[in-house]
Protein backbone atom coordinates (compact mmCIF):
# COMPACT_ATOMS: atom_id res chain seq x y z
CA UNK A 1 0.00 0.00 0.00
CA UNK A 2 1.41 2.95 -1.03
CA UNK A 3 1.69 5.91 1.77
CA UNK A 4 0.20 9.23 1.17
CA UNK A 5 3.24 11.85 0.26
CA UNK A 6 5.38 9.37 0.52
CA UNK A 7 8.08 9.50 -2.49
CA UNK A 8 8.35 5.41 -3.11
CA UNK A 9 11.02 3.26 -4.71
CA UNK A 10 8.73 0.04 -6.23
CA UNK A 11 11.05 -2.52 -8.05
CA UNK A 12 13.70 -0.46 -9.32
CA UNK A 13 15.84 -2.35 -11.75
CA UNK A 14 18.87 -0.78 -13.65
CA UNK A 15 21.81 -2.56 -15.94
CA UNK A 16 25.00 -0.87 -17.10
CA UNK A 17 25.61 -3.33 -20.13
CA UNK A 18 25.70 -6.53 -18.56
CA UNK A 19 26.14 -5.24 -15.30
CA UNK A 20 23.39 -5.32 -13.21
CA UNK A 21 23.61 -1.84 -10.75
CA UNK A 22 20.04 -1.85 -8.93
CA UNK A 23 18.13 -5.14 -8.53
CA UNK A 24 14.33 -4.78 -7.61
CA UNK A 25 15.30 -1.99 -5.20
CA UNK A 26 12.24 -1.21 -2.76
CA UNK A 27 12.51 1.93 -0.79
CA UNK A 28 10.30 4.69 0.43
CA UNK A 29 11.59 8.36 1.31
CA UNK A 30 8.84 9.79 4.32
CA UNK A 31 7.88 13.03 4.32
CA UNK A 32 9.16 15.28 7.03
CA UNK A 33 12.11 12.79 7.89
CA UNK A 34 15.77 11.71 6.83
CA UNK A 35 15.71 8.61 4.79
CA UNK A 36 19.14 7.25 4.61
CA UNK A 37 21.01 5.26 1.82
CA UNK A 38 24.41 3.48 3.05
CA UNK A 39 26.18 0.76 1.35
CA UNK A 40 29.89 -0.06 -0.09
CA UNK A 41 31.08 1.86 -3.12
CA UNK A 42 29.18 0.66 -6.44
CA UNK A 43 26.04 -0.45 -4.26
CA UNK A 44 24.25 1.80 -6.72
CA UNK A 45 22.64 4.43 -4.39
CA UNK A 46 23.84 7.35 -6.68
CA UNK A 47 22.12 5.41 -9.79
CA UNK A 48 19.43 5.39 -7.78
CA UNK A 49 19.26 8.81 -7.08
CA UNK A 50 19.92 9.41 -10.86
CA UNK A 51 16.75 7.80 -11.43
CA UNK A 52 14.41 9.14 -9.05
CA UNK A 53 15.04 12.66 -10.43
CA UNK A 54 14.86 11.28 -14.29
CA UNK A 55 19.10 11.85 -14.75
CA UNK A 56 18.79 8.39 -15.69
CA UNK A 57 15.85 5.93 -17.36
CA UNK A 58 14.70 2.99 -15.32
CA UNK A 59 15.01 -0.16 -17.13
CA UNK A 60 12.26 -1.80 -14.75
CA UNK A 61 10.02 -0.44 -11.29
CA UNK A 62 8.33 2.46 -10.47
CA UNK A 63 8.97 5.86 -8.76
CA UNK A 64 5.77 7.34 -7.26
CA UNK A 65 5.52 10.67 -5.56
CA UNK A 66 1.94 11.07 -3.56
CA UNK A 67 0.73 7.67 -6.04
CA UNK A 68 1.87 9.63 -8.91
CA UNK A 69 4.15 7.48 -11.47
CA UNK A 70 7.37 9.94 -12.09
CA UNK A 71 9.39 7.55 -12.98
CA UNK A 72 11.77 8.40 -16.29
CA UNK A 73 10.31 12.32 -16.49
CA UNK A 74 12.67 14.46 -17.84
CA UNK A 75 14.98 15.95 -15.17
CA UNK A 76 13.51 19.28 -15.28
CA UNK A 77 9.65 17.76 -14.80
CA UNK A 78 11.06 16.07 -11.78
CA UNK A 79 12.43 19.16 -10.55
CA UNK A 80 9.29 20.78 -11.45
CA UNK A 81 7.62 18.34 -9.46
CA UNK A 82 9.25 18.95 -6.19
CA UNK A 83 11.98 16.82 -6.01
CA UNK A 84 15.55 18.43 -6.45
CA UNK A 85 19.47 16.78 -5.99
CA UNK A 86 22.55 17.71 -3.96
CA UNK A 87 25.03 16.37 -7.08
CA UNK A 88 27.76 14.61 -5.69
CA UNK A 89 29.83 16.95 -8.11
CA UNK A 90 28.05 20.03 -6.94
CA UNK A 91 27.50 21.31 -10.43
CA UNK A 92 27.48 24.97 -9.31
CA UNK A 93 27.25 27.51 -12.66
CA UNK A 94 30.96 28.29 -12.08
CA UNK A 95 30.79 31.50 -14.73
CA UNK A 96 28.08 33.25 -13.04
CA UNK A 97 28.36 34.54 -9.26
CA UNK A 98 27.19 33.42 -6.51
CA UNK A 99 24.42 35.43 -5.83
CA UNK A 100 23.19 34.57 -9.15
CA UNK A 101 23.85 31.35 -8.96
CA UNK A 102 20.79 31.39 -6.52
CA UNK A 103 19.16 33.97 -8.34
CA UNK A 104 18.63 31.32 -11.19
CA UNK A 105 16.87 28.99 -8.92
CA UNK A 106 14.39 32.04 -7.27
CA UNK A 107 12.77 32.13 -10.92
CA UNK A 108 9.51 30.62 -11.98
CA UNK A 109 9.27 28.98 -15.59
CA UNK A 110 6.60 31.15 -16.95
CA UNK A 111 9.59 34.00 -15.70
CA UNK A 112 12.03 32.55 -18.10
CA UNK A 113 10.33 32.79 -21.52
CA UNK A 114 12.14 35.52 -23.34
CA UNK A 115 8.60 37.62 -23.94
CA UNK A 116 8.41 37.90 -19.58
CA UNK A 117 11.05 40.47 -19.07
CA UNK A 118 9.54 43.09 -22.29
CA UNK A 119 5.81 42.13 -20.57
CA UNK A 120 7.11 42.82 -17.10
CA UNK A 121 9.77 45.67 -18.52
CA UNK A 122 8.92 48.53 -15.79
CA UNK A 123 9.00 45.77 -12.96
CA UNK A 124 12.20 44.27 -14.04
CA UNK A 125 14.44 46.21 -11.79
CA UNK A 126 12.37 45.93 -8.64
CA UNK A 127 11.89 42.60 -9.65
CA UNK A 128 16.02 41.50 -9.89
CA UNK A 129 15.75 43.71 -6.80
CA UNK A 130 13.84 41.68 -4.65
CA UNK A 131 14.65 38.41 -5.49
CA UNK A 132 18.20 39.34 -4.85
CA UNK A 133 17.32 39.98 -1.73
CA UNK A 134 15.48 36.90 -1.34
CA UNK A 135 18.65 34.46 -2.87
CA UNK A 136 21.17 37.05 -0.27
CA UNK A 137 18.96 35.79 2.59
CA UNK A 138 19.56 31.84 1.04
CA UNK A 139 23.48 32.91 1.18
CA UNK A 140 23.41 34.17 4.72
CA UNK A 141 21.57 30.93 5.78
CA UNK A 142 24.44 28.94 4.77
CA UNK A 143 26.88 31.32 5.89
CA UNK A 144 28.35 32.48 2.60
CA UNK A 145 26.89 35.48 2.18
CA UNK A 146 29.94 37.71 2.13
CA UNK A 147 31.05 36.07 -0.93
CA UNK A 148 27.95 37.18 -3.31
CA UNK A 149 29.65 38.82 -5.85
CA UNK A 150 32.56 36.38 -6.39
CA UNK A 151 32.72 34.07 -9.22
CA UNK A 152 31.50 30.65 -8.02
CA UNK A 153 34.09 28.98 -9.48
CA UNK A 154 36.29 30.54 -7.05
CA UNK A 155 34.81 29.23 -3.93
CA UNK A 156 36.81 26.54 -1.65
CA UNK A 157 35.41 23.26 -2.20
CA UNK A 158 33.32 23.42 1.41
CA UNK A 159 31.84 27.14 0.11
CA UNK A 160 30.83 25.46 -3.30
CA UNK A 161 29.09 22.83 -1.36
CA UNK A 162 27.06 25.31 0.99
CA UNK A 163 26.19 27.47 -2.42
CA UNK A 164 25.24 23.99 -3.52
CA UNK A 165 22.66 23.54 -1.25
CA UNK A 166 21.74 27.57 -0.53
CA UNK A 167 20.81 27.12 -4.35
CA UNK A 168 18.59 23.91 -3.84
CA UNK A 169 16.80 25.15 -0.96
CA UNK A 170 15.67 28.50 -2.80
CA UNK A 171 14.27 26.19 -5.51
CA UNK A 172 12.18 25.06 -1.88
CA UNK A 173 11.40 21.37 -2.67
CA UNK A 174 9.53 18.84 -1.42
CA UNK A 175 12.17 16.72 -1.50
CA UNK A 176 15.74 17.17 -1.71
CA UNK A 177 18.57 13.88 -2.55
CA UNK A 178 21.97 14.69 -0.90
CA UNK A 179 24.42 12.67 -2.78
CA UNK A 180 27.23 12.70 -0.06
CA UNK A 181 26.96 16.32 1.48
CA UNK A 182 30.04 15.92 3.83
CA UNK A 183 32.42 14.35 1.49
CA UNK A 184 35.34 16.32 1.52
CA UNK A 185 34.18 18.76 4.60
CA UNK A 186 36.29 19.69 7.31
CA UNK A 187 34.42 18.38 10.69
CA UNK A 188 33.98 21.94 11.73
CA UNK A 189 32.06 21.83 7.99
CA UNK A 190 30.59 18.71 8.42
CA UNK A 191 28.72 19.80 11.68
CA UNK A 192 27.57 22.80 9.81
CA UNK A 193 26.25 20.71 7.36
CA UNK A 194 24.28 18.67 9.70
CA UNK A 195 23.17 21.45 11.33
CA UNK A 196 22.12 22.56 8.25
CA UNK A 197 19.81 19.84 6.93
CA UNK A 198 18.36 19.09 10.32
CA UNK A 199 17.17 23.14 9.88
CA UNK A 200 16.00 22.22 6.21
CA UNK A 201 13.99 19.02 7.40
CA UNK A 202 12.50 20.36 10.99
CA UNK A 203 12.31 24.23 9.99
CA UNK A 204 11.12 23.95 6.31
CA UNK A 205 9.67 20.59 6.51
CA UNK A 206 11.54 19.31 3.53
CA UNK A 207 11.74 15.68 3.38
CA UNK A 208 15.43 14.52 2.71
CA UNK A 209 16.65 11.35 1.30
CA UNK A 210 20.60 10.70 2.29
CA UNK A 211 23.26 9.24 0.74
CA UNK A 212 26.06 8.97 3.67
CA UNK A 213 29.71 7.59 4.71
CA UNK A 214 30.13 9.49 7.55
CA UNK A 215 28.23 6.88 10.05
CA UNK A 216 28.28 9.58 12.56
CA UNK A 217 26.31 11.84 9.96
CA UNK A 218 24.04 9.36 9.74
CA UNK A 219 23.17 7.73 12.71
CA UNK A 220 22.83 12.12 13.78
CA UNK A 221 20.39 12.40 10.87
CA UNK A 222 18.72 9.76 9.77
CA UNK A 223 15.18 8.58 11.00
CA UNK A 224 15.65 5.45 8.77
CA UNK A 225 18.65 3.35 7.00
CA UNK A 226 18.38 1.73 4.20
CA UNK A 227 21.36 -0.47 3.47
CA UNK A 228 22.59 -1.28 -0.16
CA UNK A 229 24.98 -4.18 -1.24
CA UNK A 230 25.47 -5.37 -4.62
CA UNK A 231 22.25 -3.60 -6.21
CA UNK A 232 19.53 -4.50 -3.55
CA UNK A 233 18.07 -3.82 -0.18
CA UNK A 234 20.35 -5.59 2.30
CA UNK A 235 18.45 -4.22 5.18
CA UNK A 236 16.83 -1.62 6.60
CA UNK A 237 15.06 -0.16 9.45
CA UNK A 238 16.09 2.51 12.39
CA UNK A 239 20.14 3.56 12.30
CA UNK A 240 20.92 1.26 15.33
CA UNK A 241 19.39 -1.81 13.56
CA UNK A 242 21.24 -1.39 10.55
CA UNK A 243 24.13 -0.76 11.51
CA UNK A 244 24.57 -3.44 14.38
CA UNK A 245 23.84 -6.39 12.41
CA UNK A 246 26.94 -8.41 11.83
CA UNK A 247 26.43 -8.55 7.99
CA UNK A 248 26.44 -4.91 7.79
CA UNK A 249 29.45 -4.72 9.37
CA UNK A 250 30.55 -7.01 7.44
CA UNK A 251 30.39 -5.94 3.99
CA UNK A 252 30.75 -2.04 5.36
CA UNK A 253 33.38 -1.82 8.02
CA UNK A 254 35.19 -4.35 6.72
CA UNK A 255 35.03 -6.06 9.75
CA UNK A 256 36.08 -9.92 10.06
CA UNK A 257 33.84 -12.68 11.50
CA UNK A 258 36.11 -12.71 14.45
CA UNK A 259 36.12 -9.23 14.82
CA UNK A 260 32.37 -9.10 15.13
CA UNK A 261 31.14 -8.90 18.81
CA UNK B 1 32.52 61.95 -45.78
CA UNK B 2 30.05 59.06 -47.59
CA UNK B 3 33.03 56.31 -46.98
CA UNK B 4 32.48 57.49 -43.01
CA UNK B 5 28.90 57.19 -42.84
CA UNK B 6 29.05 54.26 -44.25
CA UNK B 7 31.39 52.62 -42.18
CA UNK B 8 29.08 53.66 -39.51
CA UNK B 9 25.85 51.99 -41.51
CA UNK B 10 27.80 48.48 -41.63
CA UNK B 11 29.09 48.73 -37.86
CA UNK B 12 25.22 49.22 -37.21
CA UNK B 13 24.25 46.48 -39.03
CA UNK B 14 27.00 43.97 -37.54
CA UNK B 15 26.41 45.18 -34.46
CA UNK B 16 23.10 43.88 -34.78
CA UNK B 17 24.54 40.52 -35.95
CA UNK B 18 26.74 40.23 -33.13
CA UNK B 19 24.28 40.81 -30.34
CA UNK B 20 22.28 38.23 -32.25
CA UNK B 21 24.95 35.60 -32.34
CA UNK B 22 25.78 36.68 -28.66
CA UNK B 23 22.03 35.33 -27.44
CA UNK B 24 23.13 31.51 -29.09
CA UNK B 25 27.20 31.60 -28.90
CA UNK B 26 27.96 34.11 -25.25
CA UNK B 27 25.11 33.07 -23.74
CA UNK B 28 24.22 29.74 -24.29
CA UNK B 29 27.54 28.62 -24.86
CA UNK B 30 27.39 27.02 -28.33
CA UNK B 31 29.14 28.19 -31.13
CA UNK B 32 26.84 29.11 -34.46
CA UNK B 33 28.19 28.48 -37.55
CA UNK B 34 24.87 29.53 -39.21
CA UNK B 35 24.50 33.43 -38.82
CA UNK B 36 25.50 33.86 -41.94
CA UNK B 37 22.49 31.94 -43.54
CA UNK B 38 19.81 33.72 -41.49
CA UNK B 39 21.25 37.15 -42.10
CA UNK B 40 21.37 35.97 -45.94
CA UNK B 41 18.00 34.33 -45.62
CA UNK B 42 16.82 37.54 -44.22
CA UNK B 43 18.27 39.53 -46.81
CA UNK B 44 17.14 37.70 -49.66
CA UNK B 45 13.50 37.50 -48.16
CA UNK B 46 13.32 40.77 -47.73
CA UNK B 47 14.37 41.49 -51.59
CA UNK B 48 12.24 38.74 -53.23
CA UNK B 49 9.30 40.05 -51.68
CA UNK B 50 9.66 43.73 -51.93
CA UNK B 51 11.16 43.28 -55.85
CA UNK B 52 7.70 40.78 -56.53
CA UNK B 53 5.20 41.70 -54.11
CA UNK B 54 3.59 44.98 -52.85
CA UNK B 55 4.99 45.19 -49.81
CA UNK B 56 6.45 47.94 -47.59
CA UNK B 57 9.83 47.95 -45.59
CA UNK B 58 7.96 47.10 -42.46
CA UNK B 59 5.70 43.73 -44.03
CA UNK B 60 9.13 42.69 -45.89
CA UNK B 61 11.35 42.59 -42.64
CA UNK B 62 8.36 41.14 -40.82
CA UNK B 63 8.05 38.21 -43.43
CA UNK B 64 11.49 37.61 -43.67
CA UNK B 65 12.19 37.28 -39.93
CA UNK B 66 9.14 34.94 -39.52
CA UNK B 67 10.64 33.12 -42.08
CA UNK B 68 13.81 32.55 -40.69
CA UNK B 69 12.38 32.40 -37.08
CA UNK B 70 10.20 29.26 -38.33
CA UNK B 71 13.11 28.00 -40.22
CA UNK B 72 15.26 28.25 -36.73
CA UNK B 73 13.07 26.36 -34.54
CA UNK B 74 12.63 23.60 -37.17
CA UNK B 75 16.49 23.31 -37.20
CA UNK B 76 16.49 23.82 -33.61
CA UNK B 77 14.68 20.51 -33.05
CA UNK B 78 18.09 19.11 -34.86
CA UNK B 79 21.18 20.83 -33.92
CA UNK B 80 19.99 21.25 -30.62
CA UNK B 81 20.78 17.36 -30.25
CA UNK B 82 24.27 18.21 -30.19
CA UNK B 83 26.86 20.32 -27.98
CA UNK B 84 30.32 21.15 -28.69
CA UNK B 85 32.14 20.33 -31.85
CA UNK B 86 29.46 18.45 -33.22
CA UNK B 87 26.58 21.23 -32.68
CA UNK B 88 29.71 23.47 -35.32
CA UNK B 89 29.36 20.89 -37.48
CA UNK B 90 25.77 20.39 -38.01
CA UNK B 91 25.07 24.55 -38.17
CA UNK B 92 27.67 24.36 -40.39
CA UNK B 93 25.83 21.86 -43.03
CA UNK B 94 23.21 24.11 -42.76
CA UNK B 95 25.13 26.89 -43.60
CA UNK B 96 26.27 25.45 -46.50
CA UNK B 97 22.87 24.30 -47.64
CA UNK B 98 21.78 27.62 -47.81
CA UNK B 99 24.05 29.24 -49.49
CA UNK B 100 24.13 26.38 -52.11
CA UNK B 101 20.54 27.01 -52.35
CA UNK B 102 21.10 31.00 -53.01
CA UNK B 103 23.99 30.59 -55.22
CA UNK B 104 22.37 28.11 -57.48
CA UNK B 105 18.50 28.48 -57.51
CA UNK B 106 18.85 30.97 -60.30
CA UNK B 107 15.12 31.29 -60.93
CA UNK B 108 14.35 32.46 -57.70
CA UNK B 109 17.93 33.56 -55.84
CA UNK B 110 19.30 34.81 -59.49
CA UNK B 111 22.07 32.78 -58.75
CA UNK B 112 25.64 34.06 -58.25
CA UNK B 113 24.39 36.91 -60.31
CA UNK B 114 22.24 38.00 -56.94
CA UNK B 115 19.83 39.84 -57.51
CA UNK B 116 19.58 43.80 -57.85
CA UNK B 117 17.47 46.99 -57.86
CA UNK B 118 16.22 46.00 -54.36
CA UNK B 119 13.61 48.81 -53.33
CA UNK B 120 15.23 51.36 -50.41
CA UNK B 121 12.81 51.29 -47.93
CA UNK B 122 9.89 53.49 -47.17
CA UNK B 123 8.65 54.43 -43.77
CA UNK B 124 5.38 56.20 -43.30
CA UNK B 125 4.99 57.13 -46.76
CA UNK B 126 8.86 58.65 -47.26
CA UNK B 127 11.45 56.72 -49.02
CA UNK B 128 14.88 57.04 -47.32
CA UNK B 129 17.13 57.31 -50.20
CA UNK B 130 20.09 59.53 -48.97
CA UNK B 131 22.65 58.21 -46.76
CA UNK B 132 21.95 60.17 -43.75
CA UNK B 133 18.92 58.80 -43.89
CA UNK B 134 19.73 55.39 -43.96
CA UNK B 135 22.21 55.92 -41.51
CA UNK B 136 19.52 57.41 -39.04
CA UNK B 137 17.64 54.15 -39.86
CA UNK B 138 20.58 51.75 -39.26
CA UNK B 139 21.48 53.54 -35.80
CA UNK B 140 17.94 53.73 -34.55
CA UNK B 141 17.27 50.02 -35.41
CA UNK B 142 20.92 48.77 -33.58
CA UNK B 143 20.18 50.58 -30.33
CA UNK B 144 16.35 49.58 -30.33
CA UNK B 145 17.76 45.92 -30.46
CA UNK B 146 20.73 46.87 -28.31
CA UNK B 147 18.50 47.73 -25.65
CA UNK B 148 15.88 44.26 -26.66
CA UNK B 149 19.49 42.40 -26.40
CA UNK B 150 20.32 44.52 -22.69
CA UNK B 151 17.07 43.23 -21.46
CA UNK B 152 16.92 39.62 -22.47
CA UNK B 153 20.72 39.85 -20.52
CA UNK B 154 19.47 40.70 -17.35
CA UNK B 155 16.07 39.27 -17.69
CA UNK B 156 15.43 35.43 -16.25
CA UNK B 157 15.41 34.17 -19.48
CA UNK B 158 19.10 35.39 -19.64
CA UNK B 159 19.81 34.33 -16.45
CA UNK B 160 18.94 30.50 -17.39
CA UNK B 161 20.91 30.50 -20.65
CA UNK B 162 23.84 31.26 -18.93
CA UNK B 163 22.76 28.48 -16.10
CA UNK B 164 22.35 25.70 -19.04
CA UNK B 165 26.12 27.17 -20.92
CA UNK B 166 27.54 26.65 -17.52
CA UNK B 167 26.02 23.41 -16.43
CA UNK B 168 23.04 21.67 -17.96
CA UNK B 169 22.30 19.20 -15.55
CA UNK B 170 22.34 21.25 -12.51
CA UNK B 171 19.95 23.86 -14.37
CA UNK B 172 18.00 21.14 -15.04
CA UNK B 173 17.52 20.17 -11.83
CA UNK B 174 16.37 24.03 -11.26
CA UNK B 175 13.60 23.06 -13.35
CA UNK B 176 15.00 24.78 -16.64
CA UNK B 177 14.92 22.72 -19.31
CA UNK B 178 17.73 23.64 -21.58
CA UNK B 179 17.15 22.84 -24.94
CA UNK B 180 13.78 24.90 -24.65
CA UNK B 181 15.56 27.99 -23.59
CA UNK B 182 18.49 27.22 -25.61
CA UNK B 183 16.04 26.87 -29.20
CA UNK B 184 14.55 30.14 -27.84
CA UNK B 185 17.95 31.77 -28.18
CA UNK B 186 18.70 30.07 -31.20
CA UNK B 187 15.00 31.22 -32.78
CA UNK B 188 15.64 34.95 -31.57
CA UNK B 189 19.52 35.06 -33.03
CA UNK B 190 18.36 33.80 -36.06
CA UNK B 191 15.10 36.50 -36.09
CA UNK B 192 17.37 39.02 -35.58
CA UNK B 193 20.01 38.08 -37.79
CA UNK B 194 17.32 38.07 -40.66
CA UNK B 195 16.71 41.25 -39.26
CA UNK B 196 20.25 42.66 -40.10
CA UNK B 197 19.90 40.91 -43.48
CA UNK B 198 17.00 42.97 -44.36
CA UNK B 199 18.24 46.12 -43.54
CA UNK B 200 21.61 44.87 -45.86
CA UNK B 201 19.39 44.36 -49.17
CA UNK B 202 17.88 47.47 -48.47
CA UNK B 203 20.73 49.41 -48.05
CA UNK B 204 23.32 48.21 -50.43
CA UNK B 205 19.84 47.65 -53.08
CA UNK B 206 22.61 44.26 -54.33
CA UNK B 207 23.09 40.88 -52.83
CA UNK B 208 24.93 38.25 -54.07
CA UNK B 209 25.32 34.70 -52.42
CA UNK B 210 28.98 35.74 -51.13
CA UNK B 211 28.04 38.34 -48.88
CA UNK B 212 26.17 34.98 -46.86
CA UNK B 213 28.99 32.60 -47.24
CA UNK B 214 30.61 30.61 -44.35
CA UNK B 215 33.16 32.89 -44.10
CA UNK B 216 30.61 35.45 -43.01
CA UNK B 217 29.81 33.28 -40.68
CA UNK B 218 32.97 32.80 -39.03
CA UNK B 219 33.88 36.43 -39.31
CA UNK B 220 30.82 37.06 -37.19
CA UNK B 221 32.06 34.50 -34.65
CA UNK B 222 35.57 35.96 -34.85
CA UNK B 223 33.81 39.48 -34.13
CA UNK B 224 32.41 37.55 -31.30
CA UNK B 225 35.26 36.31 -29.96
CA UNK B 226 37.56 38.99 -30.38
CA UNK B 227 35.61 41.79 -28.54
CA UNK B 228 34.13 38.84 -25.67
CA UNK B 229 31.05 37.46 -25.23
CA UNK B 230 28.39 37.37 -22.47
CA UNK B 231 27.75 41.59 -22.54
CA UNK B 232 27.05 43.88 -24.28
CA UNK B 233 30.51 45.87 -24.14
CA UNK B 234 32.38 43.02 -25.35
CA UNK B 235 30.63 42.90 -29.22
CA UNK B 236 30.64 46.28 -29.46
CA UNK B 237 34.44 46.66 -29.28
CA UNK B 238 34.29 43.39 -31.50
CA UNK B 239 32.86 45.14 -34.47
CA UNK B 240 34.28 48.56 -33.53
CA UNK B 241 37.63 46.84 -34.17
CA UNK B 242 37.02 43.69 -36.85
CA UNK B 243 35.54 46.62 -39.32
CA UNK B 244 37.87 49.64 -38.94
CA UNK B 245 41.08 47.87 -38.55
CA UNK B 246 40.89 46.36 -41.68
CA UNK B 247 40.09 49.77 -43.02
CA UNK B 248 42.89 51.18 -41.28
CA UNK B 249 45.53 49.01 -43.26
CA UNK B 250 43.55 50.61 -46.03
CA UNK B 251 45.80 53.53 -45.47
CA UNK B 252 48.71 51.52 -45.40
CA UNK B 253 49.17 51.97 -49.01
CA UNK B 254 49.35 48.62 -49.81
CA UNK B 255 49.43 47.76 -53.43
CA UNK B 256 46.07 46.88 -55.21
CA UNK B 257 46.82 43.41 -56.22
CA UNK B 258 47.79 41.78 -52.96
CA UNK B 259 46.05 44.41 -50.12
CA UNK B 260 43.33 41.88 -49.95
CA UNK B 261 45.46 39.01 -49.25
CA UNK B 262 47.76 41.05 -46.61
CA UNK B 263 44.94 42.07 -45.05
CA UNK B 264 43.71 38.75 -44.41
CA UNK B 265 46.91 37.54 -43.45
CA UNK B 266 47.83 40.64 -40.65
CA UNK B 267 44.15 40.19 -39.65
CA UNK B 268 44.59 36.38 -38.77
CA UNK B 269 47.97 37.03 -37.08
CA UNK B 270 46.37 39.44 -34.55
CA UNK B 271 43.57 36.93 -33.87
CA UNK B 272 46.22 34.79 -32.65
CA UNK B 273 47.86 36.74 -30.82
CA UNK B 274 45.06 38.33 -29.15
CA UNK B 275 43.25 34.54 -28.51
CA UNK B 276 46.78 33.55 -27.36
CA UNK B 277 46.99 36.50 -24.32
CA UNK B 278 43.33 37.70 -24.11
CA UNK B 279 41.41 34.17 -24.05
CA UNK B 280 37.85 36.05 -23.18
CA UNK B 281 37.99 38.57 -25.80
CA UNK B 282 38.74 42.52 -25.33
CA UNK B 283 36.43 42.81 -22.84
CA UNK B 284 34.27 39.55 -22.26
CA UNK B 285 32.82 37.31 -19.44
CA UNK B 286 33.50 33.98 -21.24
CA UNK B 287 36.98 32.48 -22.67
CA UNK B 288 36.59 29.93 -25.66
CA UNK B 289 35.89 26.57 -24.38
Amino acid sequence: MAELNALEIQGICKKFGETVILNNVQATIKPGLVTAFVGPNGAGKTTLFHIITGNLSADGGKVLLNNRDITNLPPFVVADIGITKLFQDLRIFSDMTVLENVLVALMDRHERKPAWAFDHLFKLKSFLTDHKKEALGFLELVGIAEHKDKMAGNLSYGQQKLLALARIMARRPSYILLDEPTAGLSPVMVNQMVELVSKMVKEMGISVGLIEHNMKVVQKLADYVYFLHEGKVFCHGDAKTVFSNAEVKRIYIGLSKGEIK
Amino acid sequence: MTYVLHQLIMISIYLILVYATNLVTGLGGLMTMAQAAFYGMGAYTYALVALNMPAGFVESCGLSMVIAGFVAWILSKVVLRFRGETFVLATLAFQMIVFTILDNWESVTGGSYGLSEIPRPALFGYEITGIWGYLGLAVCMAAFITGIVWVMYQSPFGLSVRAVRDNERAAESLRISPQKQLSRAFVISAVLASFAGCLFASYVTYIDPTSFSLTESIFILCILLVGGSGNLIGPFLGVLFMILFPEGLRFLGLPDESAANIREIVYGTILIILMYYRPSGLKGIYSVK
